[in-house]
C-alpha cells in the first residue's frame, strides 16, 4: 500500500497517465460533447417526448440514414413541404360569387422505393363547407385524383396510404387503366402510368423524364364563405431517417440518446458517489474505532447484504410509482451498508497501525480530525475505483427497472429506449437500430469507466499486475 | 449472530414488501367493495331503511376485516407476519394461483422452483468451472495480453446486466439466424413424448443459459486469478519452486489447494443466489421460474408471495453460511487451530 496514491489529484494524475484511463477520459468526453448537441432540439422536448402528436413529420421506424452507406440503395429520405412553401393561386368567380385556392407543391424525387407514408394536412378556415379536391401528378404528366368531396371547416388530415377515400378512388383509378390487381398506394402513385397499364409497377423519379419534372401535389378548393382560406402541408416520410433512426411512435431515436445522456450519467454518477462514500465512512468508522461500534456496524452490513435489493427497489418503485431522483433516493437507502464497507473496514484495519496514526495520537490529534484527515485520504484511491465501477452499474439499474416497466415516466433514458425497444418487439421484427444505437451508448459508458478503473487498479494492486 | 441478521432482514423485506401497510390498506378496501358490491344484490337488504342499511354495511365490512385481522395497527400485524414468515408458515397468496389451482405461496414457489434450479444451476456450474479454468490461464502470465483483455472483458461484463446480453442475443440468434426459439420453457403444444419433451425444454434453455454463461464467466475468471495470484506470491509456494517440483506439481498442491477456500466460497453463493433467479433474465426469455414469479407478485401487489421467496432465500443463504464454516476446515486445515 506504501506506494498507493493519497488524494485526489495524485488519482488524477494516475489515471491521466496511462493509455487505458486517458481512453476513458476520452469516451467519456466524445459522450458528454454528444449530449451537448441537445442545446440544438427545442428545450421542451422532454414535454414533446410522449406526445404523439409532436412526432408526426418523422417516419415510423425508419433506419438509420448511414446504412445506405452500405447498402447501396436510395431509399426514400423525408421531404416535407411546408405551407409557406406551397405555390398559391386565389381566384374569385363573381358570377357564383364563390372564392377557389388552388395550392401547388413540387418534389423533386429521384430515390428507390416510395416514401413509407404520404401525410396531407389541410386546414379549412371557413364559415361554411367547401368541396376540396387533391390531385397527384406524376413527372410523366399522368395525373391521380386522390380526393374530391365536400369538406367540413378545420383541420383534416390525410393518410393516404391508408385512407378510405384515397384507397376506393385509387382502385377506381386503377379499374380504368384496366389493371385488376390491388396494389400498395404508394406503388401507384410513384409508377409511372404506363408501367401500371403494362401489369409491372415501375417507379419514376424526376430525372427519369426530359427534362425533368417534378412530382406535384394540387389542393383545390371552393366556398362561398367570407374571409375563405386554406393551409395545406405535405409530408413524405422516408424510409430511412436521421443518424439514428426513429422507432414505433415516430420519436427520432438520437433525440433521446442526445438527452438521455445527461440524465444516465447524472443518475450513475450521484448514486456511485453517495453509495461509496457512506459506506466507505462507515467502513473507515467501523474499523478505526473497533469494539461496539465496530460490531454494530458489521451487524448492520450483514442485513443489509441478506436484503433482496432488486426485489425491495422494485416494490417501492411499483407502490409509490415515482420519478428518477426519487427512485435515486430509495437506491441509495438501500445501499447504505454494505460490500465497501466490509473491504474499507479491513483496509482502515491496516492503517490504523501504521506509525504515522501513532505520531498523529501523540501529539493530540482528535479521533474525528485523524479518521477523516489522516485514514480516509489513504483509503480514497481504492474508493475512487470503486465508483468508477459502479457509475455503469447504476445507469444498468435504472435501464433494469425501465424493462420491467418502473422507469421514470416522463423522462426519455436510455434505459427507457431499450426498454420500449424490446417491448416493441424490436428483437422480434429486427428493428436492430432501436435497440443496438442506445445498448452502444450505455456499453460505451460501461466501458470507458471500466477503463478508468482499470488504470486505478494497476496502482492499486501492484501486486497483481506483474510477476 | 446469523439468527439476528435473518431476523432483521426478514423484517425489513416484510415491512417493506407490505409498502408499509399500504398493501393491507388496499386489502381493506377491496373488502369494503367486495362486501358492499353483495350486500347491494341481495333484494331484502334493499327492502331496508337507509339508516339499517347504512348499520348493516359498516356491520359486516367490519367483521370481514376483523376476520382477515386487518383492524390490528400494521405495527402489529407486521410482527405476525415475522413470525410467520420465520416459522415458514407462508401462508397463502392474494392473487397468483399454482397450476393446480392452490393458493398456498409454498406450492407456488415449489413449482416454480424448478424451472429456475434447472437453468440458473446449470449456468453457475458451467460458467464456474469455465471461470475457474480461465483464470488459471490468466493467472499463468499477469500482465500479458490474455490477460489483460480477459481483466477489461470482465470489468465490462461485470457491469453489464445479463439482460443486456439476452436482448442483443435475441436479435441475432432468434430474428437474423433463427437457431433457437425467441423464449418460454417448450414449444406449443408440448411434445407428449417425456424424451421429447425432455429435448424440447433443453432447446428452449439454450440461449439464456449461453446468456447467463457469456455474461459471467469473465468476472468469475477475474476473481479466481486475482485469488490465485495472491496465493503464488506466498513463501510457501516459492519454496516448493525451489525444491525443484515441476510447475503443474507446485500448481496443484501448492496454489490451487489453498486458494480453493474463497474459490468455493464464491462458488457456494453464487449457487444459492442462482435459485433467487434473476427477475429481468426471466422476463426477457418468458422462462416460467422464481424471478419470473417475483416480478408477477411484484406488479400484483401479492405481498405473500414476495415475502415468501425472500424469506426461502434468506434460509438458504444462512444455511450456506453454515454449511460453508464446516466445509473450510476440511479444505484448509490451518482454521482449525486458529
Amino acid at each position: 500500500m506504501s506506494s498507493a496514491p493519497v488524494g485526489i489529484k495524485s488519482v488524477m494524475h494516475e489515471i491521466l497517465h496511462s493509455k487505458s484511463g486517458v481512453a476513458g477520459v476520452v469516451i467519456l468526453a466524445l459522450i458528454l460533447l454528444t449530449s451537448l448537441t441537445a442545446v440544438v432540439f427545442p428545450d421542451n422536448i422532454v414535454e414533446r417526448w410522449n406526445d404523439p402528436q409532436a412526432w408526426l413529420d418523422k417516419p415510423r421506424l425508419a433506419a438509420p440514414e448511414w446504412t445506405t452507406f452500405f447498402t447501396g440503395e436510395n431509399p426514400s429520405r423525408t421531404i416535407i413541404v411546408k405551407i409557406q412553401d406551397f405555390k398559391r393561386d386565389v381566384q374569385r368567380i363573381e358570377q357564383l360569387n364563390v372564392t377557389k385556392i388552388e395550392l401547388r407543391a413540387r418534389v423533386v424525387y429521384d430515390y428507390d422505393t416510395p416514401p413509407s407514408e404520404l401525410n396531407i394536412m389541410i386546414n379549412l378556415v371557413s364559415e361554411a363547407r367547401s368541396l376540396l379536391s387533391v390531385e397527384w401528378i406524376r413527372p410523366d404528366g399522368s395525373t391521380v385524383e386522390l380526393l374530391r368531396e365536400v369538406a367540413e371547416p378545420g383541420t383534416k388530415a390525410v393518410f393516404a396510404y391508408i385512407d378510405r377515400t384515397v384507397a376506393s378512388n385509387v382502385n377506381a383509378y386503377l379499374q380504368k387503366l384496366g389493371v385488376s390487381q390491388s396494389l400498395p398506394i404508394g406503388v401507384v402513385l410513384f409508377s409511372s402510368e404506363k408501367s401500371l397499364a403494362s401489369g409491372v409497377p415501375k417507379l419514376i423519379k424526376s430525372h427519369d423524364v426530359k427534362p425533368s419534372r417534378p412530382y406535384e401535389l394540387v389542393v383545390v378548393a371552393t366556398s362561398e364563405s367570407k374571409g375563405f382560406d386554406v393551409e395545406a402541408q405535405l409530408n413524405l416520410l422516408g424510409v430511412v431517417y436521421g443518424l439514428c433512426g426513429t422507432d414505433n411512435l415516430r420519436r427520432d431515436i438520437f433525440i433521446g440518446i442526445v438527452w438521455g445522456a445527461p440524465i444516465a450519467l447524472a443518475f450513475g454518477l450521484v448514486a456511485a458517489f453517495v453509495v461509496t462514500l457512506i459506506q466507505a465512512i462507515f467502513g473507515a468508522i467501523s474499523g478505526y474505532y473497533g469494539s461496539k461500534i465496530d460490531e454494530i456496524i458489521q451487524r448492520i452490513t450483514d442485513v443489509y447484504l441478506v436484503l433482496p435489493f432488486l426485489s425491495l427497489l422494485i416494490t417501492i418503485q411499483f407502490i409509490y410509482k415515482t420519478t428518477i431522483w426519487t427512485l435515486l433516493i430509495a437506491v441509495i437507502a438501500l445501499s447504505l451498508f454494505g460490500g465497501v464497507t466490509k473491504s474499507v473496514r479491513s483496509m482502515a484495519l491496516q492503517v490504523r497501525e501504521e506509525p504515522y496514526i501513532e505520531a498523529a495520537k501523540s501529539y493530540g490529534a482528535s479521533k474525528r480530525r485523524i479518521l477523516f484527515l489522516y485514514i480516509l485520504p489513504r483509503l480514497l484511491p481504492y474508493t475512487f475505483a470503486n465508483i468508477t465501477v459502479s457509475v455503469p452499474a447504476y445507469v444498468f439499474l435504472e435501464a433494469s427497472l425501465s424493462i420491467l416497466g418502473l422507469g421514470d415516466p416522463a423522462l426519455p433514458t436510455w434505459g427507457k429506449l431499450i426498454s420500449e425497444a424490446f417491448s416493441g418487439g424490436a428483437a422480434y421484427y429486427g428493428y436492430w437500430w432501436w435497440i443496438i444505437i442506445p445498448s452502444t451508448f450505455i456499453v460505451l459508458v460501461s466501458t470507458a469507466f471500466a477503463l478508468l478503473w482499470y488504470s486505478l487498479d494497476k496502482v492499486l494492486n501492484p501486486r497483481l499486475r506483474e510477476e | 449472530m446469523l439468527a439476528i441478521t435473518l431476523i432483521v432482514a426478514t423484517y425489513l423485506t416484510v415491512v417493506i414488501a407490505n409498502g408499509g401497510g399500504l398493501v393491507d390498506q388496499i386489502l381493506a378496501n377491496q373488502i369494503r367493495f367486495d362486501v358492499t358490491s353483495t350486500l347491494v344484490r341481495d333484494p331484502s337488504f334493499n327492502r331496508l331503511s337507509e339508516a339499517e342499511r347504512e348499520k348493516l354495511l359498516e356491520q359486516r365490512i367490519e367483521l370481514a376485516i376483523h376476520a382477515k385481522g386487518l383492524d390490528q395497527p400494521f405495527i402489529v400485524r407486521s410482527f405476525i407476519y415475522l413470525v410467520d414468515a420465520l416459522t415458514l408458515r407462508l401462508g397463502q397468496a392474494l392473487v397468483i394461483k399454482s397450476n393446480t389451482g392452490s393458493r398456498a405461496v409454498i406450492d407456488i414457489i415449489v413449482e416454480r422452483l424448478p424451472a429456475t434450479v434447472a437453468l440458473f444451476t446449470t449456468a453457475t456450474i458451467i460458467y464456474s468451472i469455465l471461470g475457474i479454468l480461465v483464470g488459471l490461464v490468466m493467472a499463468r502470465k499477469p500482465g500479458g495480453f490474455f490477460d489483460r483483455f480477459m481483466t477489461m472483458l470482465a470489468v465490462i461484463t461485470g457491469v453489464i446486466p445479463p439482460w443486456f446480453f439476452a436482448i442483443i442475443f435475441l436479435l441475432i440468434f432468434a430474428f437474423y439466424i433463427r437457431l433457437f426459439p425467441f423464449g418460454g420453457f417448450v414449444s406449443v403444444p408440448s411434445p407428449t413424448d417425456p424424451l421429447l419433451y425432455a429435448i424440447d425444454v433443453m432447446f428452449h434453455m439454450v440461449l439464456p443459459l449461453i446468456t447467463w454463461i457469456i455474461a459471467s464467466f469473465p468476472f468469475w475468471a477475474y476473481i479466481t486469478r486475482n485469488i490465485v495470484i495472491q496465493t503464488i506470491g506466498e513463501d510457501f509456494v516459492t519454496m516448493a519452486k525451489a525444491k525443484g517440483l515441476s510447475q503443474s506439481a507446485v500448481l496443484r498442491r501448492y496454489v490451487l489447494r489453498p486458494s480453493l477456500p474463497p474459490i468455493i466460497t464464491n462458488v457456494a453463493l453464487a449457487l444459492i443466489a442462482s435459485w433467487q433467479g434473476a427477475i429481468i433474465t426471466e422476463v426477457v426469455f418468458g422462462w416460467p421460474g422464481i424471478g419470473n414469479l417475483l416480478n408477477l407478485a411484484i406488479l400484483s401487489t401479492d405481498a405473500p408471495v414476495v415475502i415468501g421467496a425472500a424469506v426461502v432465500y434468506a434460509y438458504l443463504l444462512v444455511a450456506t453460511v453454515l454449511i460453508l464454516d464446516i466445509i473450510y476446515t476440511v479444505l484448509d486445515p490451518r482454521l482449525k487451530v486458529g
